[in-house]
């Protein structure tokens, strides 16, 4: 978010370069965060080929985990609709 | 966005938590603080100490033995109202029992006068919807069904509720009253019926609110308020007010109100308190808002316990970089240079901060007394050992009252042990014997704070550096395990764990497997078996010696061995009793086969053997006799030994303990990689000593098959020596000479080629 406080170190990895506090938790110079999300396309990509290698009937329940509020939040109500219509 | 920090991922296998690892020596406290032990600092969100809070509870107890008879026990109220299980009071009374069951309880005796009929009535009361509020306890009760079924119903609580009210109106004692009063609401509070709360809180508590019942209704009253200003302003007076309630007033404390709740306030008390709040569960540096508060509230307890977090986050800060083994995992070059920059940047920065701080509780000692004042010298003196100013913090730990707190007490203990450590020659006896009476004034006080295991744990993992860099590594590894010992013993509590189990075979030697040398054994073996140890003595062997003395000379052959110091270990062996390594660890399952036939030409065989009578003496003699011998046959045997005993052989629990996959970087030990990489001299990892004799054996011999199984393994240690080569999965920088080449060649006609060449080495070949 702040251009000053992080600066890119790698794919979804960011170095702190400024000690700041988010909420209850204290991040130093040098901490690194790492952003973990299976973006739009990788999930298009991990639904076919799961459709392609495994036999998908009307038996085979599909789960996503976890259902978190914030999970569902960021991907949107209709965007995992359509997920599970991939199927 | 998800946050994932790096260091919150758990990988296979068992870890230590955050909170076990933390380091922290300061724990003094003030009355007052128990009720605050939740936001006490710690790596986990919530601190658990398992302390029972029940200050609440006596005052409630108090009270009525105030009001029905002085002379009334305290624990005799405290027994029946919090420790008497409802239906077993009930019953009592029913049977007309309860004089004789309670016969020697004061309070009882009080109640079953005549005069004290109505106070008898509401306890029962009380007792009889506690019951029905509490599901649990009931379900095999089968007697008075017909009650059951009407406390569960939810309409008979509104029956409840009129029935309260009813009672109320019939009591004259204002106690009762008020005591009814609560009970309905309570009720209400949990119905959210909040306007009745609020019209009993203004009729019974309003003008009686120093009673704890009152403070208890005004905090069920505040919840209830559409104005959330005045909610946080209440609960910020409820908070120093009661115990019971102090953990959820802060966490109902709306932080984001906090300057709207600040214009409420009446007086620099109230200020101060309400700016504490947030502070106690914030993480980062906080100096600006303790100066802030130092002006409004210096001689608070409140103010003292954000002192106490602050000292524990400066310890936090400085010490986990110093004094922990945890190291980073560091992706590449890169990112080790970005951390190693950054942690210097960030010790520069806590050692300013440090700085800071003492200056600033300097200056506020003069407006402090008693207990406060010996809590913020405690804090100052802290502050100093930190920075590894003893002098000063000596002077201030001097200025500490005889009548300070038993806590502030302790923490001078552990004071005067580190000025002990460092001011003070801590070889000689008198030293260790002031450092032992230090540790048992600590040891002593444990058994209250459980808490006091951290300091503990700290403090023997400093002293232990402290003799590691005095080169007194005997007395260092002891007192390292003192101090796991300790972890684990605060690990227990805090996570409600057992781990009583008995010491392993490798627990007693794996500090001086890692960082010992064979002299170092010889003075620890000393030290075991001394018969009049010094008090210090007895108190780091006690539960951290082995009885069996031959793990000890075990240990030490191996070193020598690890150094290559075949004499030295042959020594030491020589005086291990010959059936040790049969009973002993895991010896006889990784030394069973024949460590002069290489375990790499094993793939030609057809019965591998496990039946091999190995004995470390014999073994060693015969490697000296070998090398000794300098014959080409001699020098061959010799190699196929030394190939055995690296990491790729059939022996290698002669030069190791334990065979790693990973690296040999573990959360209890730290990282030693770079010590692996000189086992055997390098043999261990790279073969060098083993690939040497087969050079020697080559040239000096004059036999075809010889030469051939030379030329072989010459190859074959190239080739377990390139593992070490590998980056990225990919093989790099292997080089290998002419050896191949020739076994190909000049020994194709050899009976050792026939039997051993294979595809794979014609691969090399080709």
């Amino acid at each position: 978010k702040n251009e000053l406080v992080f600066k890119t170190s790698g794919e979804n990895k960011f170095l702190l370069l400024d000690d700041i506090r988010i909420g209850k938790i204290y991040l130093r110079i040098g901490d690194e965060i790492r952003i973990e999300k299976i973006s739009d396309s990788e999930m298009i990509n991990m639904i076919s080929t799961l459709t392609n290698e495994i036999k998908i009937d009307k038996t085979t329940r599909v789960t996503f985990f976890s259902f978190d509020q914030k999970y569902i939040n960021d991907y949107g109500a209709q965007n995992i609709t359509d997920y599970y219509k991939k199927f | 966005m998800f946050i994932v920090l790096p260091t919150n991922i758990f990988s296979c296998g068992w870890s230590e938590s955050y909170e076990t690892t933390r380091l922290a020596l300061f724990r003094a406290e003030l009355s007052g603080f128990m009720k605050l032990d939740h936001y006490i600092y710690s790596s986990d969100l919530i601190m658990e100490t398992g302390r029972i809070d029940n200050l609440d509870q006596l005052k409630n107890c108090q009270e009525w033995a105030n009001k029905l008879d002085p002379k009334i026990k305290v624990n005799d109220v405290y027994e029946i109202l919090y420790n008497t299980n409802s239906e077993y009071f009930q019953n009592t009374i029913n049977t007309k029992e309860l004089s004789e069951k309670f016969k020697e309880n004061s309070f009882v005796i009080s109640l079953n006068l005549s005069i004290n009929k109505a106070f008898l009535d509401y306890v029962a009361f009380a007792k009889q919807l506690e019951y029905g509020s509490n599901i649990d306890g009931k379900w095999e009760n089968w007697d008075n069904l017909e009650d059951k079924n009407q406390e569960n119903n939810p309409a008979a609580t509104s029956n409840i509720r009129q029935k309260i009210n009813d009672l109320i109106s019939k009591q004259s004692d204002a106690f009762l009253k008020q005591r009814y009063a609560f009970l309905s609401l309570r009720a209400n509070f949990y119905e959210q019926n909040h306007s009745e709360v609020q019209r009993l809180y203004n009729n019974y508590f309003v003008n009686n609110s120093k009673t704890i019942i009152g403070q208890w209704a005004k905090y069920y009253m505040a919840l209830g308020l559409q104005d959330e200003v005045k909610t946080n302003y209440y609960l910020s007076q409820i908070l120093m007010n009661s115990d019971d309630k102090a953990n959820a007033c802060v966490q109902h404390f709306k932080e984001n109100l906090l300057d709207e709740t600040l214009f409420l306030a009446k007086n620099d008390t109230e200020k101060g308190i309400i700016k504490s709040i947030p502070l106690l569960q914030n993480p980062s540096p906080t100096i600006n808002e303790l100066k802030d508060i130092s002006k409004l509230i210096p001689d608070n307890a409140l103010f003292a316990f954000l002192i106490q977090r602050e000292v524990n986050k400066i310890e936090d800060w400085i010490f986990a970089p110093q004094y922990s083994n945890n190291s980073v995992n560091y992706y590449d070059l890169k990112s080790q240079e970005d951390y190693e920059k950054a942690k210097a940047e960030n010790k520069i920065k806590d050692f300013e901060y440090l700085k800071d701080l003492k200056v600033l509780l300097i200056n506020i000692l003069p407006k402090t007394t008693g207990q406060q004042k010996d809590f913020l010298t405690t804090a100052i003196a802290q502050l100093c050992f930190i920075n590894d100013e003893i002098q000063e913090g000596s002077q201030f730990v001097n200025k500490i009252s005889i009548d300070s707190n038993p806590s502030i007490q302790v923490q001078k203990n552990v004071q005067m042990a580190l000025i002990a450590l460092k001011q003070d020659d801590s070889k000689t006896e008198a030293t260790q014997e002031k450092l032992f009476n230090y540790f048992n004034e600590i040891e002593n006080a444990v058994e209250n704070d459980n808490t006091l295991f951290k300091s503990m744990y700290t403090l023997y993992g400093i002293a232990s550096k402290d003799f590691y860099n005095k080169n007194d590594i005997a007395t260092a590894g002891l007192l390292f395990m003192k101090s796991k010992n300790k972890q684990n013993n605060f690990s227990e509590h805090l996570y409600n764990e057992n781990y009583n189990y008995p010491k392993s075979y490798y627990e007693f030697i794996g500090y001086f497997d890692r960082l010992a040398q064979p002299k170092d054994i010889d003075d620890l073996i000393k030290l075991a078996e001394k018969p009049n140890k010094t008090n210090f003595e007895k108190y780091i062997c006690s539960g951290n010696i082995n009885p069996e003395i031959n793990a000890y000379l075990d240990l030490k052959g191996t070193l020598a061995f690890r150094n290559n110091n075949l004499e030295l270990a042959l020594e030491s062996f020589e005086k291990i009793t010959k059936d040790f390594w049969y009973n002993n660890y895991e010896f006889k399952n990784y030394l069973n086969e024949n460590p002069f036939f290489p375990k790499a030409l094993n793939y030609a065989n057809e019965n591998r053997k496990f039946t091999y009578d190995f004995n470390k003496t014999n073994f060693v003699k015969e490697m000296i006799q070998l090398r000794d011998t300098k014959s080409a046959s001699a020098y061959l045997k010799l190699a196929n030994a030394y190939y055995n005993i690296s990491s790729y052989g059939n022996a290698w629990m002669m030069t190791s303990y334990e065979l790693s996959g990973g690296s040999y970087n573990d959360y209890l030990y730290g990282d030693s990689s770079e010590n692996h990489k000189k086992y055997g001299l390098g043999n261990y990892l790279n073969l060098n000593l083993s690939k040497q004799y087969y050079q020697k054996a080559l040239k000096l011999s004059k036999n075809q098959e010889q030469k051939a199984v030379c030329s072989l393994m010459i190859f074959e240690c190239d080739y377990d020596n390139s593992n070490n080569f590998y980056v990225d999965g990919i093989l790099k920088n292997f080089k290998f000479g002419n050896e191949i080449y020739d076994f190909n060649s000049i020994y194709k006609n050899t009976k050792v080629f026939a039997k051993y060449n294979c595809p794979l080495l014609e691969q090399f070949v080709n």
